[in-house]
């Protein structure tokens, strides 16, 4: 009797209640969290809380979906679009602060899926007379525990005067491109080891202030909405064939045969191999079934290559979109269309 | 533990949690009602788990005090019979399969440790720091259980006497 699969023969947590859970999970009152882990030095002081704590102040549900505003405004979420990406939990408020050598460091937010990696820190000097500049920067490596690098790419800045007046503290973003996504949850460690000051012309003039800024970011793994399409389409006056579309609320992914893509590229006078950019498949925007049209506000492609007789894309949206919505994907300069089923 | 660590924990649990707070409510919306004041509740209480290893069994000790308060609150709208008609109806409407609903169909006192042991893997050790009974009692249950499904699934996909 042991032995029979009886877990196999009981239903499934139906949808409803599998996003009663999460929506639980996401407004659990952060007020309560211990702190993360121990001390690792009389320096460090690890806090574990949400900012809003910090402040003292009362949370009601909506500003516990809030993102930070920072981070809201480079994926131009609304209030809903924050709230259904953390409890589809690509967006992930982070709770940990380390103070060190006289530098405090907090991870504010994650903002993920398979295609593409955000985090926001903010990095505070003590010494209120010290100015963090966009031309500082932060030394860190990264350590993936439990399973492989994903990323194909990491870049990193502290944010331009734009979008922050100088002070003694600053947000600092770390920017991923992923090649190898993998399905399982990742555990990604980033250790900073020194704020540096710039010596211009992007010559790094070594630490100002050094320590350890250890950081454990929990990154859950997005499953896009995936289309197989197997449809020719024009693009560009071309004949494509699009073979497979992924899109999550923050990404999407393209698949198109080899040879058709080649021919936009004869048409171009481009070369792949030679990292130019094939405009003709960018996504200039997303067609809605309400037949709202959602322009690309500037195209952020992430990858784009040849393989197994393919030419794959991928590319993040300037603003979160609607994946349930969503009818086509309206591409090149002339937005030609591609439907999804 | 932390925020993140409880919730990665409640997530792997998840399954396991909703097929216990099914075999006593069987209504899925009452399931979502009893899974969501567990996992408040537990959050709230965390401090006084004393070992993570236990965290499952805690919280699913949580979860079936969730699930009696429900039933205790529903007991004082309308008569249990009443509500465990109407639960009996709203899983009727599903498609699940002969051997789930022979499960649903064994009395509350035999279902729970059944699905605790044969559905969920929970140690006879475990059943009985979650339902509070003996050792000697959880055994009785399970025997009495298998017997009676063994009866009622007598025909069913092949299933042996």
């Amino acid at each position: 009797m042991k032995n029979k699969n009886w877990n196999g023969e009981f239903p499934e947590v139906p949808e409803h209640v599998h996003q009663t859970v999460l929506s639980t999970l996401a407004g659990l009152d952060s007020r309560k969290v211990k702190k993360v882990r121990r001390m690792k030095k009389k320096k460090i002081i690890i806090l574990a809380a949400a900012i809003v704590a910090v402040l003292g102040m009362t949370v009601s549900a909506s500003e516990i979906f809030k993102w930070n505003q920072k981070a809201a405004e480079v994926f131009v979420a609304d209030e809903e679009q924050q709230k259904s990406l953390v409890t589809e939990q690509i967006a992930q408020e982070e709770y940990q602060t380390i103070s060190d050598s006289g530098l405090t460091i907090q991870a504010i937010q994650t903002i993920q899926d398979n295609n593409c990696f955000y985090a926001l820190f903010e990095v505070t000097a003590e010494d209120e007379s010290m100015q963090i500049t966009p031309d500082h920067s932060m030394k860190f490596s990264t350590d993936y525990p439990d399973s492989e690098n994903p990323f194909s790419m990491l870049s990193w800045y502290f944010v331009d005067e734009n979008r922050q007046t100088v002070s003694n503290s600053r947000y600092f973003e770390i920017i991923g491109t992923k090649s190898n996504p993998g399905n399982e949850d990742l555990n990604l460690k980033i250790r900073f080891t020194s704020l540096n000051a710039s010596g211009g012309k992007a010559v790094d003039a070594g630490p100002v202030l050094e320590g350890s800024w250890e950081f454990t970011l929990n990154l859950h793994a997005t499953e896009p909405v995936r289309y197989e399409i197997n449809k020719e389409y024009q693009i560009a006056g071309c004949t494509v064939m699009v073979r497979e579309i992924e899109l999550t609320p923050i990404s999407v992914k393209v698949v198109c045969d080899e040879e058709d893509v080649r021919q936009l590229e004869t048409l171009e006078g481009i070369n792949l191999e030679e990292a130019d950019n094939l405009r003709s498949l960018f996504v200039n925007g997303i067609r809605y079934q309400d037949g709202t049209v959602v322009e690309e506000m500037g195209h952020q492609e992430l990858t784009a290559g040849y393989g197994n007789g393919n030419y794959t894309k991928t590319a993040r949206f300037s603003s979160v979109i609607d994946v349930d919505r969503v009818s086509a994907l309206l591409v090149g300069d002339n937005m030609d269309e591609i439907l999804l089923p | 533990m932390n925020k993140k660590q409880f919730t990665a924990q409640v997530l792997e649990a998840e399954k396991s949690l909703y097929h216990i707070a099914k075999s006593i409510l069987k209504n899925d919306e009452d399931c979502a009602d009893a899974m969501q004041n567990a996992i408040l509740h537990a959050f709230e209480k965390l401090h006084t788990l004393r070992n993570e290893m236990y965290f499952k069994t805690w919280l699913t000790r949580i979860l079936i005090n969730e699930c009696n308060h429900i039933i205790r609150s529903r007991k004082e709208q309308i008569p249990y019979e009443d509500y465990y008609e109407e639960a009996q109806t709203l899983t009727k409407q599903e498609d699940y399969s002969e051997v789930f609903e022979a499960v649903m169909e064994l009395e509350h006192n035999y279902r729970i440790p059944f699905v605790l042991f044969y559905v969920e893997g929970f140690s006879i050790k475990e059943i009985c720091q979650i339902l509070k009974l003996s050792q000697s009692t959880v055994k009785t249950r399970l025997y009495r259980s298998r017997k009676l499904l063994k009866e009622k699934l007598a025909g069913v996909y092949g299933y042996e006497k």
